[in-house]
């Protein structure tokens, strides 16, 4: 029960997270593909029942979650694990702050211009 | 510092970034609303940033400053890579910051690339000093949205690289965003005030 009850709970997750903050320019239209292949072919009936459910902002917001961490041929290796893939998209962070990113940046540059 | 002038602070600060945006998008040489829209995002921001601090550092003039900016560059990704808990903070992964990392070979190559015909910084180079800002993939694609909207151009080398020239469009409206903060947000702290 436990193991057919925590991918629906993932799933869960995925669908109330907040997602209007994703840093994301374009989604993959590969990849969401892939992401759709996987959800909706899911060996697992309560996955395969909740994909139904699930409209195209989910797949967009997956997708822009996954991407350049996975390609399409990597999700779709997945297709008979669908739960792992939940685990990875959870794992990521929603959002990194880039400001410590900039500041070590402009420290790095400010090192090259002493030269 | 009185509550108004927080108030009257933040939206300056707001304004400008606004500003900055609608700079971008007016001269944008495409007015197609995804083009747009791409061009109203935080990595956008972001990368222009990166921009105008190379043209601000005089980085991509001189060979030697930009080997000392690579040194330290490589230095900072190998400080997180061994520092998990400075790393986690920063949401960073070690198989992406050893993606950053650049090689004695790539480090020459760079110097060179500023010396060639077309001289500008690689693609590639590109994408490993922002890998604390945006994975490769990402990085690409903001590339690519500044290209198409006419701000950068990406040359092809005889080796099969692409070198990224700017237009200086981008650092432009970024310096005017920084002098309309300067000259919008209200007074600094008077010598009384305190934090």
């Amino acid at each position: 029960m436990t193991s057919k009850l925590f991918p629906a709970i993932g799933l869960l997750c995925l669908l109330t997270a907040p997602t209007a903050s994703l840093a994301c320019d374009a989604t993959d239209p590969a990849l969401t593909d892939a992401l759709r292949q996987v959800f909706t072919a899911a060996k697992d009936p309560m996955i395969a029942e909740w994909s139904t459910y699930l409209n195209q902002k989910f797949y967009d917001d997956l997708s822009c979650k996954l991407s350049g961490e996975m390609t399409p041929d990597e999700v779709l290796k997945m297709r008979k694990a669908p739960s792992g893939l939940i685990d990875h998209a959870l794992s990521l962070p929603t959002r990194r702050n880039q400001s410590d990113a900039l500041m070590l940046m402009l420290y790095a540059m400010q090192e090259g211009a002493k030269t | 510092m009185t509550q108004d002038t927080d108030i009257r602070t933040v939206e300056s600060l707001r304004r400008a970034k606004t500003d900055f945006h609608n700079n971008l998008c007016l001269a944008c040489k495409d007015d197609d609303p995804m083009m747009l829209q791409k061009l109203r995002s935080e990595n956008v921001f972001v990368l222009s940033e990166f921009l105008f601090l190379l043209r601000a550092f005089d980085l991509t003039t001189h060979p030697d400053r930009l080997e000392a900016y690579i040194l330290a560059h490589n230095a900072q990704l190998s400080d997180l890579i061994k520092t998990p808990e400075k790393r986690r903070l920063m949401g960073l992964e070690v198989p992406r910051l050893e993606r950053g990392v650049f090689s004695a070979l790539q480090i020459q190559k760079a110097k060179a690339n500023l010396l060639s015909a077309t001289p500008g910084l690689d693609q590639a180079d590109v994408q490993r000093l922002t890998i604390m800002l945006f994975s490769p993939e990402t990085g690409r694609r903001v590339i690519e949205t500044l290209e198409a909207a006419g701000f950068i151009d990406r040359v092809m080398t005889p080796y099969q690289s692409k070198i990224v020239q700017s237009r200086g469009q981008a650092e432009d409206f970024f310096g005017r965003y920084l002098a309309q903060i300067r000259a919008e947000v209200p007074n600094p702290l008077s010598p009384k005030e305190t934090l």
